[in-house]
């Protein structure tokens, strides 16, 4: 007996399907098999049995025996509801790649994946398309047809499949396969592959309605349909929960400090007994934190597994160097990361003012971790992003990309104001570990005052001739070192601590109003400002401008602070302070070039995080 | 880089420290270049080794140019290291400068980058006898942007009447020069600067204008930069953080989002005595709902951070 035909199909106008035939597209389907001809007595009423499956209940496999597969096919939601990938990686690295924007523009870069053809990239990629089948009906009579398809603003953004012999094959029309009278009686297989990520939720949502449509071909008479609602994966950005894989630094050419930073760190992660890659970009540009910013989507696969491609956003840095170049030369990193399961994304929006393309910076896009806060939660944390002020439209953060950030859904946004900073980066005053309590994490907050108090209290204590940065230079080999005493009496710091402490204190109490974040919860992680041009910047090693490794171990920047009792102070007091969650630290020298040049640890690396375990389709999003 | 190469380079930036010192004498100049001019030959005679040192590290802006992670490099903190003996190899470069470009940063940003270090490290040296230099650069037609903002603030930090006077009337033009005068007017501690920021507020100029002018308030009453030696107008303290504070608690009410938060910033930098009784007698004249916006300010004010 076959089953009966879904509840929850429903009849519509022939138009569509009849449009869909009458447009010329052949179906490509396998009709030879014996029996498929076969003439059927156009006998009793025409109640077919229209059923489109897809992966709702989200196990990772299309079943026809399982009810939970259908119900609600048609909605999507926490609990249930299909999912596909956008197919933007490189499974056979065909995508052609060079540096030189003279041999490949930005444009081209950015052109290139596995979904702008319509063919199936061999096997691996046949593992980033979500699946569909129709229900076979075996008694269809001669003259049934069908169609699959997407309609609306999903229509431009997807590519479906229809397996033929071995084969998954794409018609003339990406959003639309037909199917024949035998494809209907026997069911066939489908795949669908998104086009694109969201990048703009007036332009389309996410969602698309796939609808398998079964009728005679006769426009006259009405067609019978099923619709299953899907949705594109989002973009999720990694948070400092899960521990780090791939650490990737710059290796420019002609620079011995950061050779030496490069080679240090490299021993910690070495010493560290996790397994780590170590990756080395040979580009002219210190700052990996800021020029890409890898992060992950994913779509159910058996198992309880999660199929997952990579994803490396370029930073939307707007430099205007030439026509093939537009953007910040060492994002296209991202595309150089481009391969099987890792796809690179670019978006921008040309013409935004020099002056704000430090805010685009991903050292200003950090991820407050899962938290959850008057029943509502965040499984995936939140961005939290640095904004220049209410008052400057033109000093925020490249509009597009905020746009396409935001409509990933999964990680509303929590803004604060970092226009007060010479380089405006969230990356320079907070940083977030995991830690053991209820929470599962802790904040890490520059805290100038407490600096001050601090150097202070050494100063009380007999010690205002302590140096700072012994040994060290300046960028002109001038001496860096400088006594407690002095550093108290120097109106600039002293001022320049003061807005930053006071600003701080502003983007702290935005963080504690979105979190509930308690003062147990908050380390205070001590260092003076100075100035620097029209904004402050770290004046001495941004110790918390770190780099987390696992939920046990960060790298962090020597602060060079004065040696009391045989002790760094500020490494005593920072060390005591992360050891209270067990957090242990590792030390590295950043003075030169990194801290010299406005940044730390933090900003000289990037990391690639585990996928957390959390899936993004349970966060209510 | 090969011995051979670097050689090269020093030769190449002292025969430019040599080819700025033979341009200054063909240009016409006011008395006060000539003074400046006698003070460079001074200083050439004295200690040549600082403008090799400062040409050398000129010459390096190019590479911190490239490496920069904000938009400008920042190349004040390292000028200002190179001590006060490098005074005067900058001020040549600002007021003489060389016509043979290969004495320049090549990149244009580099060379905006240098500008900016030179006139803010000088500025940090506080010499008055450069205030007809700061001021030239902040009324020249030509200057980009960022330079009047350092020009500024040089010309603000000799903390003297006449340079506030000079701000306070630069203040008052719209553009990118008077935008500048109005951000360093709070950094000459002066109360005749803060008295001329508070009517600025007092007048109700657009939001953008107000944020700088609260953050201008802040720096002219800053407590933690009161407290330290350098101060020159003592006397002045408890003027300036009163009158600072009172335009600030007297906008208040009147500001929203990014404006309400710098206004509430900077009363916390001046943390000036009267400050609670002056949000008191605010908070006596005001409505209900304003009043919880005061009670919010006293919390803040009671918990400030710089205490």
């Amino acid at each position: 007996m076959p089953p009966p035909p879904p509840s929850r199909a429903r009849r519509f106008p022939a138009l569509p399907l009849v449009l869909a035939l009458a447009s010329g597209c052949v179906p490509t389907a396998d009709d030879t098999r014996p029996g498929s001809g076969a003439q059927d007595p156009l006998e009793g009423p025409f109640q077919p049995v229209v059923d489109l499956r897809a992966d709702v209940n989200r196990n990772g496999i299309v079943e026809f025996d399982d009810p939970s597969e259908d119900e609600g096919e048609d909605t999507w939601t926490a609990e249930r509801g299909a999912i596909f990938l956008a197919n933007i990686d490189d499974d056979e690295r065909a995508c052609p790649f060079s540096m030189d924007p003279d041999r490949i523009s930005d444009a081209e870069l950015a052109q290139c994946n596995d979904a702008a053809d319509d063919v199936v990239n061999g096997e691996a990629d046949l593992e980033d398309l979500a699946r569909l089948r129709t229900a076979p009906w075996r008694e269809a009579p001669v003259g049934t047809v069908g169609s699959v398809s997407v309609s609306g603003a999903a229509a431009s953004k997807v590519r479906l499949f229809k397996r033929v012999r071995n084969e998954f094959v794409s018609g003339a029309f990406p959003d639309t396969v037909f199917l024949t009278t035998a494809e209907v009686r026997r069911g066939v297989e489908l795949a669908i592959e998104g086009r694109d990520i969201v990048r703009d939720l007036d332009e389309w949502d996410g969602f698309a309605d796939v609808v398998l449509t079964i009728g005679r071909n006769n426009p006259h008479d009405p067609v019978f349909t099923d619709t299953v609602r899907m949705r594109v994966a989002p973009v999720v950005l990694f948070h400092h929960l899960t521990p780090a894989w791939n650490v990737f630094v710059s290796k420019p050419l002609g620079s011995t400090g950061s050779t030496e930073f490069r080679q240090e760190l490299g021993g910690v992660l070495a010493s560290s007994g996790e397994r780590m890659v170590y990756s080395e970009f040979a580009v002219d540009d210190l700052w990996p934190q800021d020029y890409f910013e890898p992060a992950y989507m994913s779509m159910p696969a058996p198992g309880g597994r999660q199929h997952v491609i990579q994803v490396n956003y370029r930073g939307p840095h707007y430099y205007n160097t030439s026509e093939n170049a537009p953007l910040r030369a060492a994002g296209r990193i991202a595309f150089w990361l481009r391969g099987p399961d890792s796809a690179a994304v670019q978006q921008y929006q040309p013409g935004t003012s020099m002056a704000s393309q430090t805010l685009n910076s991903f050292g200003n896009t950090e991820v407050i971790p899962p938290y959850e806060k008057d029943g509502v939660r965040y499984p995936l944390g939140r961005m939290f992003r640095g904004r220049g002020p209410d008052t400057r439209p033109d000093y925020q953060p490249d509009p597009s990309f905020t746009k396409l950030l935001e409509a990933q859904g999964m990680q509303p946004p929590v803004y604060v104001d970092t226009s007060w900073l010479f380089v405006d980066h969230v990356d320079e005053t907070f940083s977030f570990l995991p830690a053991p309590t209820p929470r599962g994490w802790i904040a890490l907050v520059a805290d100038p005052a407490l600096a001050r108090r601090m150097l202070q209290e050494a100063q009380a204590r007999g010690h205002g001739d302590a140096k700072l940065f012994e040994g060290l230079t300046w960028s002109y080999s001038v001496p860096a070192e400088t006594r407690i005493a002095e550093v108290l009496d120097n109106p600039g710091l002293m001022d320049a601590s003061a807005v930053a402490a006071l600003e701080i204190d502003a983007q702290l109490a935005i963080l504690q109003e979105a979190t509930g974040l308690t003062e147990e919860e908050i380390v205070r992680v001590p260092f003076l400002f100075q100035n620097a041009m029209e904004g402050v910047t770290a004046y001495q090693p941004a110790t918390l401008n770190l780099l987390s490794l696992t939920p046990t171990q960060v790298v962090a920047p020597d602060p060079h602070g004065p040696i009391i009792d045989g002790k760094d102070m500020f490494k005593v007091q920072f060390e005591q302070a992360l050891g209270a969650y067990g957090i242990r630290v590792h030390w590295v020298d950043a003075w030169d070039p990194f801290h010299l040049l406005q940044g730390d640890v933090h900003c000289a690396t990037q990391s690639a995080r585990r996928v957390p375990d959390v899936k993004w389709w349970e966060g209510g999003r | 880089m090969t011995r051979g190469w670097s050689r090269g380079l020093g030769l190449a930036v002292l025969l430019a420290a040599l080819g700025a010192q033979a341009t200054e004498a063909t240009s016409p100049q006011p008395a006060w270049k000539g003074l400046l001019q006698e003070q460079i030959a001074r200083a050439r005679r004295t200690q040549p080794q600082a403008f090799l040192r400062f040409t050398i590290a000129a010459s390096r802006v190019d590479a911190l140019d490239a490496k920069k992670q904000a938009t400008l490099a920042a190349t004040a903190p390292g000028l200002r290291a190179l001590g006060p003996e490098a005074l005067w190899p900058m001020v040549e470069r600002l007021a003489f400068p060389a016509q043979d470009k290969a004495s320049l940063p090549m990149r244009e940003s580099a060379r905006l980058a240098l500008t900016v270090g030179m006139v803010e490290a000088a500025g940090a040296l506080r010499d008055v006898r450069l205030a007809p230099l700061w001021q030239e650069m902040l009324e020249a037609q030509d200057t980009p942007p960022p330079v009047l903002h350092a020009a500024a603030g040089a010309l603000a930090r000799l903390e003297t009447l006449s340079a506030a006077n000079t701000l306070i009337a630069l203040s008052r033009q719209e553009g990118p020069r008077g935008e500048a005068a109005l951000d360093a007017l709070g950094l000459c501690r002066r109360l005749v600067a803060t008295r001329a920021l508070a009517d600025a507020l007092e007048a109700r100029p657009d939001r953008e204008r107000m944020r700088h002018i609260a953050r201008a308030l802040g720096d002219a009453g800053s407590v933690w930069a009161w407290k330290t030696s350098g101060v020159k107008a003592r006397a002045e303290e408890g003027a300036v953080r009163r009158v600072a504070a009172e335009a600030l608690v007297r906008v208040y009410l009147k500001t929203d989002g990014d404006v309400r938060r710098a206004v509430s910033n900077a009363l916390l930098r001046v943390d000036a005595p009267e400050t609670p009784a002056l949000i008191d007698a605010a908070r006596a004249r005001a409505e209900p709902p304003q009043q919880a916006e005061l009670d919010a300010l006293s919390e803040r004010l009671r918990r400030n951070p710089l205490r």
